[in-house]
């Protein structure tokens, strides 16, 4: 009896150890067909990380600021939100960015992901941590990236809305804005503390929630211009400094 | 050479005509502008142009620069040249997504244009991208910083914030202006009210006492006579000393005593009558020996003075004469003196009999007239403290803890004076009454204790205690 049940074991430990290396045999018929995605088979010598992501000089340090605010990291939460409520799986395409422009030294997976957005002071499971600079930074590299993405999308939601407020009609009347409106009212709801007056206020007027929406469409819709994010690197610390 | 650079977007399109200022360095390379001519904004949904010189250009891309940034962090910074309107300014309209942009141009009509998101969001790449373009007035970049926080709005307005402290402060203004009006409580000492009730408590004790006299006064009680040899004996003594004395004096002849009772005035105080009933109940109950020797009640109406000694007595009911021989009367019959006379001694008469089954039976002639109390007592409760415990610490020394009390608990009414003698006692239940000779009670007592020689009534206030004697040496000593 003990016995089978060692081998059972065994037998269950075996793929599990092997796991690591299954994904290098897989890339190597990638390799060999010719994709753009580039896999070294001597991956085992990786050269380690990078102490500092080179994109992050993209966006100017702002002086004199060690952390950042509880404003400037609801703000950078929220926009993450709305990308969320854009796309369905938002948060995994988010993961695929941070890796692609080599920010995984800073978010380094889903967990780590949550963490950082956990900062959002607004949020029910608020960890009163704060971001770093380089951590605000990555992140809003990635909103960036995601946002010039969904350009396309962007103006023609914010173009539906310009549409309706000129007929005076309401703004589910437009599929694709109305669906989006609720998926971030449902984000917001779900994920925001009611005990907090201010998300409490949103959520008994939807019509200002919806405000909101709208103007995180269009921070994000700034974000995809030449030098959009930066504008918005730099707007996120508007009243924040001397 | 004319060079032109535009920088074009769906909505918006910005051109830049200049020239270079120096020579092209090489063949194929972009070249430099350096002096803008002419400027173009051109908005195609509007079908709108703006355009000026250079000044145009640097307004534009400031204000651009500057209301883009407020739109995206909501936080407004004070235009630097307020007042002047010239150049480019831009600011919000009344409804979301709504922006307006003015031009007013150094000679010519001021232009004002509303501009929606995607058109300001438009005009803004443009300028990003002029600014990026390197080969274009390369002096011009794009300069960004925050806003400083002095122009930052709280989130909340300052008159809703206000509002809590505002409310507070005038709840308390209220309140103070009401209380002003309530008058000062008035602070009553409450050891005076304390020791009324204390008075009051007691004065009821007393009269409780008073009632309850009389029954437990009731003669129809059980044997109560297991004498001591010890007391028996000093009792003999005392009443041969006095009678001894009272015949050394002179003596009064029969007709001169039955003058004296005819004349005397009765004893009516039922508080005397009763102190005296029990001090002639104590001394025929302690000297009544020989009870079996009784074959029928014998009855006797006795006279008796103040100071308890018994003056006459006659057989009644049937008794013979000569029965007395078999009681203590002769005894402790005690002639009067002349003095006695003198003073026309107030006497009280009482029945006594002496039952056949060796019961001692005392009872007024008359009857009580009133209630009788307990004497005068003492209030004072340090001294009433004191005496309990003095009298509980005398009592449990004393009581013998292998004395029988066949489960009763034994009950009496003890009269303590000031220096702590036992003045008098009484048995309340008839555990007591019948086991009275076991409790240390008959020789602590002390029958002049509190009183005067001449008097069985005491004229010193005492203590009033109830005791109780229980099995196992235990003694419980209360307030009465």
């Amino acid at each position: 009896m003990g016995s089978n049940l060692q081998a059972v074991l065994f037998k269950e430990c075996i793929p599990k150890s092997h796991n690591p290396h299954a994904p290098a045999l897989l890339k190597v018929p990638n390799f060999t067909s010719g994709m753009s995605q580039s896999v070294s088979p001597t991956a085992d010598y990786k050269l380690p990380p990078r102490p500092k992501p080179l994109i992050l000089d993209t966006l100017p340090d702002i002086p004199n600021l060690e952390l950042c605010s509880t404003r400037t990291q609801q703000r950078i939460d929220l926009l993450l939100l709305a990308l969320e409520a854009l796309e369905l799986g938002g948060s995994e395409y988010m993961l695929a960015t941070a890796e692609e422009l080599e920010l995984k030294s800073l978010i380094a997976g889903r967990v780590s992901l949550w963490k950082l957005r956990c900062t959002n002071p607004w949020r029910r499971s608020y960890s009163r941590d704060e971001l770093t600079q380089d951590q605000a930074k990555a992140l809003i590299i990635v909103a960036g990236s995601r946002a010039k993405q969904l350009t396309m999308l962007l103006r023609q939601l914010l173009n539906a809305r310009q549409e309706l407020q000129s007929k005076n009609l309401p703004l589910d009347q437009h599929y694709r804005l109305s669906e989006y409106l609720e998926r971030f009212q449902a984000h917001f709801r779900s994920r925001m503390n009611t005990r907090r007056a201010k998300v409490d206020h949103y959520l008994s007027n939807p019509d200002e929630l919806n405000a909101l929406a709208l103007d995180l469409l269009t921070q994000l819709l700034f974000c995809a211009g030449a030098a959009g994010v930066q504008r918005l690197w730099v707007s996120l610390f508007d009243g924040e400094v001397a | 050479m004319t060079i032109k650079r535009q920088y074009s977007l769906p909505k918006c399109s910005l051109q830049l005509e200049g020239m270079s200022s120096v020579e092209p360095g090489s063949v194929g390379s972009r070249p430099l502008l350096s002096v803008v001519l002419q400027a173009e904004c051109y908005f195609k949904d509007l079908d709108l142009r703006l355009s000026g010189g250079r000044d145009f250009l640097e307004s534009l891309a400031t204000a651009v620069s500057r209301y883009s940034q407020e739109v995206l962090s909501g936080v407004s910074q004070p235009i630097a040249t307020e007042g002047n309107v010239e150049g480019v300014r831009l600011w919000r309209g009344e409804q979301p997504g709504q922006h307006h942009l003015s031009w007013s141009p150094p000679e010519g009509e001021m232009v004002e244009v509303q501009l929606n998101t995607l058109q300001l969001a438009d005009l803004v790449d443009a300028i990003d991208q002029f600014y990026a373009d390197s080969r274009t007035l390369p002096e011009l970049t794009l300069k960004l910083a925050p806003v400083s926080r002095r122009y930052r709005q709280a989130d909340v307005p300052l008159a809703v914030r206000s509002q809590p402290v505002l409310t507070g402060v005038g709840v308390l203004a209220i309140a103070a202006a009401l209380l002003f009006f309530i008058p000062v409580p008035e602070v009553k000492n409450p050891k005076v009210a304390y020791e009324e009730n204390i008075e009051e408590t007691i004065a009821e004790d007393a009269a409780e006492d008073t009632t309850e006299e009389p029954e437990t006064d009731d003669p129809d009680m059980d044997d109560p006579d297991v004498d001591s040899p010890d007391a028996e004996d000093e009792a003999d003594e005392d009443d041969s000393n006095e009678r001894d004395s009272g015949d050394a004096e002179d003596t009064i002849s029969a007709d001169e005593l039955e003058d004296l009772l005819a004349s005397g005035e009765t004893i009516t105080d039922a508080t005397e009558v009763q102190f005296i009933q029990q001090h002639l109940y104590r001394e025929l109950s302690d000297a009544w020996q020989n009870r079996d020797r009784l074959s029928e009640d014998l009855a006797y109406r006795i006279t008796a003075t103040i100071d308890g000694a018994i003056v006459v007595y006659e057989a009644i009911e049937g008794t013979s004469r000569s029965a007395d021989e078999q009681t203590p009367l002769p005894d402790l019959k005690f002639l009067p003196t002349q003095a006695a006379i003198a003073n026309r001694e107030a006497t009280v008469d009482f029945k006594v009999v002496f039952t056949e089954d060796q019961v001692l039976q005392i009872n007024p002639w008359d009857g009580l007239q009133g209630s009788p109390t307990l004497g005068d007592q003492i209030r004072d409760r340090g001294t009433l403290r004191k005496l309990q415990d003095e009298l509980r610490e005398t009592l449990v020394k004393k009581w013998d803890e292998d004395v029988d009390t066949r489960g009763n608990d034994l009950i009496f009414r003890v009269s303590v004076a000031e220096d702590g003698a036992i003045a008098d006692y009484q048995a309340q239940n008839n555990a007591a009454y019948t086991l009275e000779a076991e409790t240390p009670l008959p020789k602590l007592l002390k029958p002049e204790a509190g009183r005067q020689i001449g008097s069985v009534v005491p004229d010193e206030p005492l203590g009033q205690f109830q005791v109780v004697f229980k099995a196992g040496g235990v003694v419980e000593v209360g307030p009465f």
